[in-house]
């Protein structure tokens, strides 16, 4: 995890997040927000803004080449999100079936760093339980381990 | 052991700076309503708070 990140831009609440993904189409605007919604509870949506500002979700499939890079830059913003918010729960849910499946790899591969400074849950068929790798989640709960 | 911890927070976030621009730029939007709609219906009747209590204590009791 610390692999290169991108450089990314905070609001002063620590509650949305932009960066710049570049690769072979050209530099795309990210956007990073972690909504309220209830409690101690976040939600976590993440997606692009196009070239006449319009917020897209993570339904479109950017193709950048730069996957990794905009996953460990979105995992940065959690560890800057949880600095300012303790206590909190964010949850994650990808728009689709294989944006769950490709988090949850991301997931796994640094599990054991995520795991030092995070508990993980997964939740399948409405049941949480802690992450375990190879399970097919359909969402996410990250809380910060104090 | 805390000190380290604190360390290692700062590398993973060192990448983030604050902007106050994006503080006029998104002041009274609402961004991605629908994921938010979605994830308040995925709590709606639910107890997380409790779950997550009790996936804890599930795995409490059954760790050898």
């Amino acid at each position: 995890m610390d692999k290169e990140k991108y450089k990314v831009r905070a609001q002063s609440d620590h509650l949305t997040f932009e960066f710049l993904s570049e690769g072979p189409k050209g530099s795309i605007p990210k956007i990073v927000v972690y909504q309220h919604m209830y409690e101690n509870f976040y939600n976590l949506a993440f997606g692009d803004r196009n070239s006449s500002g319009e917020i897209l979700d993570d339904l479109i499939t950017t193709n950048n080449g730069d996957t990794d890079l905009v996953l460990l830059t979105v995992a940065s913003t959690l560890f800057d999100f949880f600095e300012h918010y303790e206590g909190t729960i964010v949850f994650a849910q990808g728009s689709t079936h294989s944006r769950n499946r490709l988090y949850r790899r991301y997931l796994t591969i640094f599990l054991d760093i995520i795991q030092q400074n995070f508990i993980l849950f997964g939740e399948l068929e409405g049941e949480i339980e802690r992450f375990k790798v190879g399970k097919d989640y359909s969402s996410f709960y990250i809380q910060k381990k104090y | 052991m805390k000190m380290q911890e604190v360390k290692e927070i700062k590398k993973m976030n060192d990448n983030i700076t604050v902007d106050p621009s994006l503080d006029s730029k998104y002041h009274g939007k609402e961004l991605f309503p629908e994921k938010l709609e979605r994830a308040k219906k995925h709590f709606e009747g639910r107890d997380i708070n409790a779950e997550i209590k009790e996936a804890l204590e599930k795995e409490r009791i059954t760790k050898p």
